[in-house]
């Protein structure tokens, strides 16, 4: 159950889904290839302009990143070409990312549009090469079972990922494209989710059909999910939660912060129209010229000027207790790359001094109740800036908390942009409409996964797992990995063990994880070489500890499996070693100490049972 | 019961569509298909039959979308000491707006959004055609000329928008047609329309219009130099070329480096070229009565003949230093005899030809054939137009050997092939 107290906010709960599966066998749009090296061919700048949107009118999303006018650079590789850098009109759509989503689509029992209709949908903070991204409802209107009925899908949409931020600061971001373009399936639910648990499923149920029909891509970041939650205060939609286990941390934190901004806004609505008049902004840069703050000393080193105002009514809620008004105002200052932001809750503290603010007081006029905003910014931002957060201060105390964050990686969200208006989309004219056929519909009906259940009781047939193993592999949308994997190496057993258990603890000790081409490769010479099971897991241990290829270590002295000579050798001298009494309950921790190459234990044990009798 | 007919585009509409019920925006209906804009901003392209017509919520005018995007033409008041530049839409990508609901892309009336941005500069503009630049013509050259005149007669330089196709062959024909120009003549496309946040048309119209401010005295092309928004180039006409189909820096120098670059609102011009003058001096004629010829090989004698039959000059794109199958040369004997001007090109674009070398350029020489040295082929069609409608026929081959607006490179040097950048 959630963390929060209240029963009111509790109660109002409605969440929706929307999750990202890329498909891995090429991009959307041009015929470069999934994968990449890291390899840098050069790099180029775009600065987007956005014009108008859709009938006319720029949405706020669109203004918002336009007010930043940043600066983009991206860094071109090996699997990107014209198309990724906008110098030239997208190719035909990809058949095979066109049949994933057409496949995906029947699984969740939606109705396939007749025509599928690619749009822009304008995107001006870089992260497209065209500013815009090319998307398409593929079809409309389905369900997904779960134990806790039916939850509607509102669509399933075909559209291109966009670039992989890499850097982002001075008015300028840096973009990689080896992302761009690569086909993405959309896929929307109504707001029928209970709770967060049953998002989680929701999330399972979902997932398993898209990676079961063997399109989805295995890469850290191949499913984003979305989570849109609202608590009767406005929709709020938090964007790239990478793990499903942090849905219920989500809407955790997203239910206690509106709980508390609900609080603010109960002791200080009275307050509203103060902030809807602008209240008056103070440079105080002056004031400030011998202080002992860095990060005030920095900015005034170049050239920003130190900005101050009255937040009437704020005092002991910017951050006190589970009051964090100040965090909402940090979020929004980020955004402009500022970050000389401080409130009175907080000071003195960071080398401002109790004689600074006091005289700071006194210049706003704080009373008991007022909180004080200290800001260090540009002074051709300044004026813009103070209206954001002027405007933002009204919304929250309105409790109109529509908008967009993020999920950081603990769990906690923070403000991303204001919700995106909806009339930012237009036809995209360069790819023609595409007739989907009855017929093409009903040869793909050949390939819709079958239910999870009856899944998970044909691996578990197949490869002889457990019913619990099974379940994993599935569940953690696993199974094509297994498939391939099995196939290359035909121990199906040490296959799901490694990829469930080995690998991941593995990756979780070397900090770094082991691309999917490579761990193909390995168990392609694991097939090959025939492996036993300790071979494998030291080669990938070679790869992982030393950054190496499978080919590389494959060859590595190492890996050579000890000979039974090689092993009898090796206990005969443990059985000579007096220190402590060897037995077969230690022989094989022992032989390991011994040792850094692998070796089969059964043949270990057999061996020192043949010695340990003469 | 309301019907599909009742409806007209931009009317906020409630049908249904398998099972569920949809609220949209009406844009276009055809035998088969309804077209209808979702809340969510998708178009959907449904079939007819399995749509159906719920209600409509709100009437929506037919044309009120283009009425309000349309504004009239607008000319800034001048203010003392800015330079003042005037623009020119003919047509093209550059001066297309994209219709958001349709997506269909169609020439704007108003060009003025795309130099907003533009402040140091006084910028008036004016629509004077509205062609996809495939459908210039020789008329239209002399239209364009005209109206060139009259805004550098009112202004420090004129900037010509227009489709990127034929931008060289109409900056060429604008270049010999003035022998002498109060400002700069600069043609600026773009090659991704204005609707994307990616457009190159404000960046290439931002520095057309900063080179139109020197006192550069000829006809330039100004388009993006690399795939950055960071500089632009300005290309000589008369011996620019499209060489890309899509690429933003489609346009290059062939034979020489481009005559200057605009970057962060300044301008630098590298090459020696014409200052400005005191008049605009245009002669306003051109001869259309030239074909063009590129020699292939299996080109029949037939097929030859007929394109050059009637003709007052033909330029030949021969191959290499300029030859062509010696199939070929008694009709070309017969034509120059006959006093059809045959002018020799290559279709190697960057360098000269030279008819001293193989025995078939010696034989083409004998034939009667004049050739062009490093004389891009495009821009000698435009130069014979040119000469044949303004010289008398003894002067063409002088007029057309002759050196009139740097169509021919006098040194080419070797680090200008490019291409390979
Ligand atoms: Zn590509």
């Amino acid at each position: 159950m959630l963390e929060g107290t209240d029963k009111g906010l509790r109660s109002r709960i409605k969440i929706g889904l929307e999750i990202h599966f890329q498909v891995s066998d090429g991009k959307l749009f041009c015929r470069c290839p999934t994968e990449t090296t890291s390899t840098e061919l050069f790099r180029f700048e775009r600065r987007m302009i956005a014009t108008a949107s859709e009938m006319g009118s720029m949405d706020r999303a669109a203004k918002y990143e336009m007010e930043r006018n940043l600066l983009s650079e991206y860094v071109a590789g090996e699997n990107s070409c014209l198309v990724e850098y906008d110098e030239e009109p997208p190719h035909e759509v990809d058949g095979k990312a066109l049949k994933a989503a057409l496949i995906a689509s029947l699984a969740l029992n939606c109705k396939v549009l007749d025509n599928i209709f690619f749009m822009r949908k304008v995107v001006v903070d870089g992260s497209n090469t065209s500013g815009f991204q090319r998307t398409a409802i593929i079809a409309l209107n389905g369900w997904v079972a779960t134990s806790r009925g039916k939850v509607r899908i509102s669509s399933v949409s075909l559209e291109e990922d966009s670039a992989r931020l890499l850097e982002n600061g001075d008015g300028r971001s840096i973009y990689s494209l080896d992302r761009l373009g690569i086909p993405l399936i959309e896929i929307a639910t109504e707001p029928d989710i209970i709770d967060e648990h049953h998002a989680v499923e929701t999330a399972k149920a979902i997932g398993y059909f898209v990676q079961a029909s063997g399109f989805s891509r295995m890469t850290v970041d191949a499913i984003r999910q979305d989570v849109n939650v609202s608590f009767g205060y406005g929709r709020v939609e938090i964007k790239g939660v990478q793990k499903l286990s942090l849905i219920p941390e989500v809407i955790s934190y997203e239910l206690s912060r509106q709980e508390s901004l609900r609080d603010i806004s109960e002791k200080s609505s009275q307050y509203l129209d103060f902030y809807r008049e602008e209240p008056q902004v103070h440079d105080v840069t002056d004031m400030f010229r011998d202080t002992g703050s860095k990060v005030l000393l920095s900015n005034m080193g170049v050239g920003n000027r130190i900005y101050s105002t009255i937040l009437r009514g704020m005092g002991g809620l910017m951050k006190s207790g589970k009051y964090r008004m100040g965090k909402e105002l940090a979020d929004l200052v980020r955004r402009y790359g500022v970050k000389g932001l401080f409130h009175s809750d907080e000071l003195p503290g960071y080398g401002i001094t109790k004689e600074e603010i006091d005289r700071l007081w006194s210049k706003t006029k704080k009373a008991d109740e007022d909180a004080v905003l200290l800001i260090a910014c540009p002074p051709s931002l300044s004026e813009v800036l103070f209206m954001e957060i002027f405007s933002r201060m009204a919304k929250l105390l309105q409790m109109d908390l529509t908008e967009t964050r993020f999920a950081a990686d603990d769990g906690s969200t923070f403000f991303l942009r204001p919700m995106p208006g909806r009339e930012r989309m237009y036809p995209e004219t360069d790819v023609p409409i595409l007739r989907i056929s009855d017929v093409t519909i009903h040869a793909m009906r050949n390939d819709v996964p079958l239910p999870m259940e009856e899944t998970i009781s044909m691996i578990s047939r197949d490869y002889g797992l457990s019913a619990q193993d099974a379940y994993v592999i599935v569940s953690t949308f696993r199974k094509v990995q297994l498939d391939k994997l099995s196939s290359l190496y035909k121990h199906p057993k040490i296959v799901a063990r490694f990829i469930m258990q080995t690998l991941p603890e593995l990756e979780k000790k070397y900090g770094r994880k082991l691309e999917q081409p490579k761990l193909t490769r390995l168990f392609a010479i694991a097939g090959e070489k025939n492996w036993i099971r300790e071979v494998l897991e030291k080669a990938a241990d070679l790869m992982l500890s030393g950054g190496l290829d499978p080919d590389a270590v494959a060859g590595e002295e190492e890996l050579s499996q000890l000979s039974e000579d090689e092993l009898r050798e090796i206990i005969v001298k443990l059985l000579a070693s007096s220190e402590s009494e060897t037995n077969e309950r230690n022989i094989i921790a022992r032989v390991k100490k011994e040792t850094g190459r692998p070796f089969d234990a059964a043949q270990a044990m057999k061996v020192y049972k043949s010695v340990s009798k003469i | 019961m309301v019907d599909w007919t009742d409806v007209v585009f931009g009317s906020a509409i409630k049908f249904s569509y398998s099972g569920m019920e949809y609220e949209g925006i009406f844009i276009h209906c055809d035998n088969d298909m309804v077209t209808v804009k979702l809340s969510n901003g998708y178009n959907l392209a449904l079939q007819k039959d399995q749509v159906k017509l719920v209600k409509i919520i709100r009437k929506g005018s037919e044309n009120g979308e283009s009425a309000a995007q349309q504004k009239s033409a607008k000319n800034r008041v001048g203010s003392v000491g800015k330079k003042h530049v005037s623009l020119l839409a003919t047509g093209g990508t550059i001066a297309s707006k994209v219709d958001y609901k349709t997506g269909a892309v169609s020439p704007s009336e108003d060009i003025g959004f795309i130099s907003d941005r533009v402040k140091d500069v006084e910028v008036s503009s004016e629509t004077i055609d509205n062609i996809l630049s495939e459908n210039i013509t020789p008329e239209k050259w002399i239209y364009m000329a005209g109206k060139i005149r009259d805004s550098l007669n009112r202004s420090d330089g004129c900037v010509v928008f227009h489709g990127t196709d034929t931008m060289s062959y109409s900056a060429s024909a604008i270049s010999f047609m003035f022998s002498d120009q109060t400002g700069p003549i600069v043609f600026v496309g773009s090659q991704r329309s204005s609707d994307r946040p990616s457009s190159d048309a404000f960046m290439n119209a931002e520095g057309a219009i900063h080179m139109a401010t020197t006192d550069f005295g000829e006809v330039g092309i100004a388009m993006h130099g690399n795939l950055s928004d960071e500089s632009i180039s300005m290309h000589r006409a008369v011996r620019s070329r499209k060489m890309h189909t899509s690429r933003r820096d489609a346009f290059r120098s062939i034979g020489e480096s481009e005559v200057g670059t605009y970057s962060q609102g300044s301008v630098r011009l590298t090459l020696p070229y014409r200052r400005t003058g005191v008049k605009n001096d245009i002669k306003p004629k051109l001869d259309p009565s030239v074909s063009m010829i590129y020699f292939y090989p299996s080109l029949s004698v037939e097929d030859f003949e007929g394109m050059i039959a009637k003709k007052k000059a033909v330029i030949i794109m021969g191959t290499g230093l300029g030859h062509v199958s010696h199939s070929l040369i008694p009709s070309i004997t017969r034509a120059t005899k006959e006093g059809t001007k045959i002018l020799m090109t290559s279709q190697c674009l960057y360098g000269s030809v030279n008819l001293n070398v193989y025995s078939t350029g010696r034989d083409l020489v004998r034939a009667g054939i004049i050739p062009l040295r490093n004389m891009l082929p495009e821009v000698a069609l435009v130069k014979a137009m040119y000469v044949l409608g303004n010289y008398a026929e003894e002067q063409f081959e002088e007029m057309m050997k002759e050196n009139l607006r740097g169509e021919i490179i006098e040194r080419e040097q070797a680090l200008v092939f490019g291409g390979a950048d």
